[in-house]
């Protein structure tokens, strides 16, 4: 194979392991979008989806089709009551307080699933079809592929949610002004609960990926670092911002790990999140909003 | 929100007129007990308080930073590996004295602190908190790649520093030494001009511009100073363990260190001793308990109970900053009976 | 009456200083203490390498339960002070320094290399308490800088050795990839496996490296493809990142022979990647054979195995290494400790280093089949090459090598 077409393979490969990059990152995006909460816990509630999907379909010998609604709905239940009872209480807080509050979190759920799972390496079942696609010659494994088009297939609908719905015009108009938002008779709460909601869920979808690779144990949260990157990059408040910023990282993650070596990749992403912060603060793609001087 | 320029002032002059016999007497008590401790003559009490001295040098720092100045940092365990390597290849190459390295040590981690602070400059809040945790990896990345100067992932192997010719014993005197008086130039410095645009700076970014103050030169020097701080705690830590390690700075250490000011207290010296001897000792004082419990229960209860460690210390970060934001400082001063002083006092960014 | 911050702190240091070294007393004091023989066990159980933690502990308990109901050692019990050190440098060291204090301690376990590293220096100048690691870096023969600690297992050199030499005796010439972890488990092998495979006129075509976590591990497996080698070498990894590697290769048709390395090489875990692990080889210091054995030590540590209810995968006939590790260590301390009571020495680290390493031969009761083993350089290199079976309902696993020696085969 010469050097382009091997160029090209692996570029495609990348482009679509940015999925699995953008279904994690917008979980961050759609909760800061409507209340300011950067989760750094995050990576604990992929986690516990992950957990979740072995509980049943493993533990309880249901089949997947049963443990992936299961998984996805006990992630957003579980994600509605940290925002309840974790984040709620402390609104308008500053960020510090915030943010420690997530670290906090992570540890507690890191603490949990061990005391109810063990902290040994569990194997959880593939959801995903291993069946691989071929886009002209190139073979694309099953579980990138369909992580691209589960990534794709909900990224799109949500920012189309966001954009039309009601319920959408709603967050979008909590999370710009929350008190105007009150004013006109929106309900914030109701508002917040919900993204928290669909976070949890895409962030099980996203943990089910990475618990695959990984291997499921309480430390798969930190997982979610080379995720960061990826939110950082796109713009935390811009959902297709994160989508292009998904794919991007996603490729040069692989052209990376192809070319420089692995060790690379724990390093330049977080570069370019420097630089972006030094010079674009608000992303690529983000919206100007920004807490600045 | 009030201004704690404001309302510091008259709290420490209450301080200074309400019992300072008592307090004196009282620190008095703690130098001959801080002094006494070695006559314990027990390595593992000795090793400890050596280990809480050197936290609460780089708590007072990430407090400096993130409690007084506002800015987050999540990347402060990467500013004591910046002075354990630095402080490290000096006392192997050049052969130099601790208190030099020491200094050099700060100085570099002072430099490199710089550098990360430079998207301060322009962001605040969980940007600035991203752009941290970039610098918290990228030096991490340095310590394990830059193999011929840092040893990679075996690190370096030091020497033993002997202090006074005391062993173990004077390395703990020094380090407390060091401590205390790193603490003093902290509470003196909130005295000073230059402190208190720390605390004008996160209270009100413009306001402190109206006041004249140079909010770039405060914000770069707050975040210098605390990694200074961090610089010289890791100087002390690779010197007392005699052993510099990729592994000694990850974020682990990072969200410990942070832990540990929330524990304590933001914004306060007490609070950063408190918080880091606090966060030092729980995993021991969790190991007795456990220890007791195995022997009067007859079972072992590590296998179940070691994951516990994991849910208390995130309870307790969340439970602190719910209902007692001022940490054990909060507590101390309510048993003092100034809860409504504190009331009044704001809230830290 | 008002509270005085300097009074308060003073007074609490106090009661903890006195409530903390009155055990410490009644322990100098306490003549049975001399009956018993104490030894430092710090582990995993929470961290980065937590999924480690229940395995080591199990087998800790179960090997010292074990000695304890056989008398002991020569009749002296054994009372193991095990805890958790988060694998945090710091915490380990106040472990160890705790150990010391209590006093007695006559071995200290070690969990893992920047531990080994850490408590190396100051117990090579004062304490002077045999060690064992439980990790396999190489630098651990250095002798110099870790004159008292012993390693019952062979170091990843000497796995890679066994590995290349295996590979050499099978088809000379042969391709190998390298794919090993970005971490210092994954990098330690590299140099002298490289020259080693060079001495060996092995071509090595590939060297990969891969985060210890990773999104996605396709470049991997396309690498892979390319380089199309007869063997590939997998190291430095537990149930991370390689099954998939793994799979992803079988689907862009590699065909090449895996070889993994200890961790990797967990039964249970190779049973779960199903087919597509079937074939692969592991290299593993211990024999984890148990179904069936025909040594009486490895029969009782099956019973133990069938006992542990809490593991959440069942015994499937096969241990694993962190639980045999322990049973090994415990294997070694009774006859290098039980040597010593003999010989009327007290049982210090220089004592028990000197029988240990002069002992011609270590029964091992069947952990390294009928292999007679002993210290060379501090550790043990001996090791056995595995052959997994692994089809949707079926799973075994056979001796692909006897036990070799390393750089005797």
């Amino acid at each position: 194979m010469d050097v382009l077409s091997q160029f090209v393979e692996y570029s495609v490969i990348g482009i679509a392991s940015g999925g699995i990059y953008i279904l994690a990152a917008l979980g961050f995006v759609v909760v800061y979008k409507a209340s300011n909460v950067f989760n750094f816990a995050l990576g604990e509630m992929m986690m516990m989806g992950a957990y979740f999907f072995f509980g049943v379909v493993v533990q309880l010998h249901f089949g997947t089709l049963v443990g992936l609604p299961i998984a996805l709905i006990g992630s957003a239940v579980l994600a509605m009551l940290i925002e309840r009872f974790l984040l709620r209480p402390m609104l308008g807080r500053p960020v510090i307080v915030l943010v420690m509050i997530t670290f906090g979190l992570g540890s507690i759920l890191r603490g949990l699933a061990a005391i109810v799972w063990t902290s040994d390496v569990l194997t959880i079942p593939d959801f995903l079809p291993r069946q691989p696609l071929f886009i002209g010659s190139i073979l694309v494994p099953g579980k990138l592929a369909w992580g691209f088009i589960v990534a794709m297939v909900i990224s799109l609908s949500f920012i189309a949610y966001y954009r039309f719905s009601r319920a959408g015009i709603a967050l979008r108009a909590t999370s710009s002004d929350l008190t105007t938002a009150e004013g006109l008779g929106i309900d914030a709460r109701r508002a917040f609960a919900q993204t928290w909601a669909i976070s949890g869920a895409l962030s099980a979808t996203a943990g089910l990926i990475l618990a695959s690779i990984n291997g499921l144990t309480p430390q798969l949260g930190g997982v979610v670092i080379d995720i960061i990157a990826v939110v950082f990059l796109g713009g935390i408040s811009s959902v297709g911002g994160v989508v292009i910023a998904g794919l991007f990282i996603g490729w040069l993650e692989t052209i990376l790990g192809a070319y420089l070596g692995a060790n690379w990749q724990s390093f330049l992403p977080f570069l370019v999140v420097l630089l972006v912060m030094m010079f674009r603060p608000r992303g690529l793609f983000g919206e100007k909003r920004i807490e600045r001087i | 929100m009030t201004n704690a320029v404001q309302t510091g002032r008259p709290t420490l002059l209450r301080t200074k007129r309400q019992g300072s016999l008592a307090a004196a007497a009282g620190w008095v008590v703690v130098a001959v007990l801080v002094i006494a401790f070695p006559a314990l003559h027990n390595v593992y009490f000795l090793y400890l308080a050596t280990l809480v001295a050197i936290n609460v040098i780089g708590a007072t720092g990430l407090n400096l930073t993130v409690g007084y100045a506002g800015i987050l940092s999540i990347g402060h365990s990467a500013f004591m590996g910046v002075g354990a390597y630095v402080g490290a290849l000096m006392m192997l190459y050049l052969g130099t004295p601790l208190l030099l390295n020491i200094v050099v040590g700060a100085l570099a981690a002072f430099l490199v602190g710089l550098v990360f602070a430079i998207p301060a400059l322009r962001i605040k809040g969980v940007f600035l908190a991203v752009a941290t945790l970039a610098a918290q990896f990228m030096l991490y990345f340095i310590f394990r790649q830059w193999g011929a100067v840092t040893g990679g992932d075996r690190g370096l192997t030091l020497p033993v520093t002997n202090i006074f010719g005391l062993g173990d014993v004077g390395f703990y005197y020094f380090t407390v030494l060091l401590a205390a008086l790193l603490c003093l130039f902290c509470r003196n410095l909130f005295r000073t001009r230059v402190g208190r645009a720390f605390i004008a700076v996160r209270e009100r970014d413009y306001a402190a511009t109206v006041l004249g103050i140079d909010v770039v030169r405060t914000k770069l020097l707050a975040f210098g100073l605390g990694a200074a701080y961090a610089g010289v705690a890791g100087v002390l830590n690779s010197m007392y363990l005699r052993v510099v390690n990729p592994e000694q700075f990850t974020l682990t250490v990072s969200i410990f260190f942070l832990a540990a000011i929330i524990v304590g207290g933001r914004a306060s010296i007490l609070g950063s001793i408190l918080g880091a001897a606090f966060m030092t000792l729980m995993p021991e004082a969790l190991r007795l308990l456990l220890d007791a419990g195995g022997a009067a229960t007859g079972r072992d209860l590590i296998a179940v109970t070691s994951p516990l460690r994991e849910l208390v210390f995130g309870v307790m970060i969340v439970a602190f900053l719910m209902f007692e934001p001022r940490g054990l400082m909060g507590f101390y001063e309510r048993l003092r009976g100034r809860a409504e002083v504190l009331g009044a006092e704001a809230e830290v960014h | 009456m008002k509270w005085n911050i300097p009074i308060a702190i003073a007074g609490v240091a106090m009661a903890g200083a006195l409530l903390a070294a009155a055990p410490g007393i009644a322990d100098d004091s306490a003549p049975a203490a001399k009956d018993k023989l104490i030894w430092s066990i710090p582990l995993p159980m929470t961290g980065p390498l937590a999924y480690n933690g229940n395995l080591f502990y199990t087998g800790w308990k179960d090997a010292i339960d074990y000695l304890n109901k056989n008398g002991g050692i020569r009749g002296h019990q054994i009372d193991a002070r095990i805890y958790d050190d988060q694998y945090d440098v710091n915490v380990a060291v106040a472990g160890f320094k705790k150990a010391v204090a209590d006093g007695g301690v006559v071995f200290a376990s070690v969990d893992g290399t920047a531990a080994v590293r850490a408590i190396s220096p100051v117990n090579n100048d004062q304490y002077k308490i045999l060690t064992a690691n439980i990790g396999n870096t190489s630098d651990q023969t250095d002798q110099t800088k870790y004159p008292y600690n012993l390693l019952v297992m062979p170091t990843y050199d000497d796995m890679f050795q066994m590995v290349l030499k295996y590979i050499q005796e099978k088809k000379p010439g042969a391709s190998i990839a390298l794919v090993t972890s970005d971490s210092e488990f994954g990098n330690d092998p590299l140099p002298h496996g490289l020259q080693t495979a060079k001495q060996l006129g092995l071509n090595v075509v590939l060297q990969e490296t891969t985060g210890m976590t990773g999104v996605d591990v396709t470049p991997t497996a396309i690498k892979l493809r390319n380089a199309n080698a007869d063997y590939v070498i997998v190291h430095g990894y537990a149930a991370n990142v390689w099954p998939e590697v793994l799979k992803l290769a079988r689907e862009y048709g590699v065909k090449s022979q895996f070889i993994v390395t200890i961790v990797a090489g967990d039964p249970d875990l190779i049973k779960n990647i199903g087919p597509a692990a079937d074939g692969v080889l592991a290299v593993e210091p211990f024999n984890l054979i148990h179904a069936g054995s025909k040594y009486p030590l490895m029969q009782t540590m099956e019973t133990y195995l069938k006992n542990w209810t809490s593991k959440p995968t069942p015994y499937i006939g096969y241990s694993t290494l962190a639980y045999s590790t322990p049973w090994a260590i415990a294997q070694m301390l009774n006859q290098v400790m039980g040597k010593a009571i003999d010989d009327g020495t007290p049982l210090t680290g220089d004592n028990l280093i000197k029988i240990a390493k002069s002992m011609p031969e270590i029964d091992m009761g069947g952990l390294y089949g009928d292999r007679k083993v002993h210290f060379e350089d501090s550790r043990i290199p001996y090791g056995i090459i595995y052959r997994f079976h692994v089809t949707d309902t079926d799973f075994s696993m056979t001796p692909e090598t006897d036990f070799m020696q390393v750089g005797d085969q």
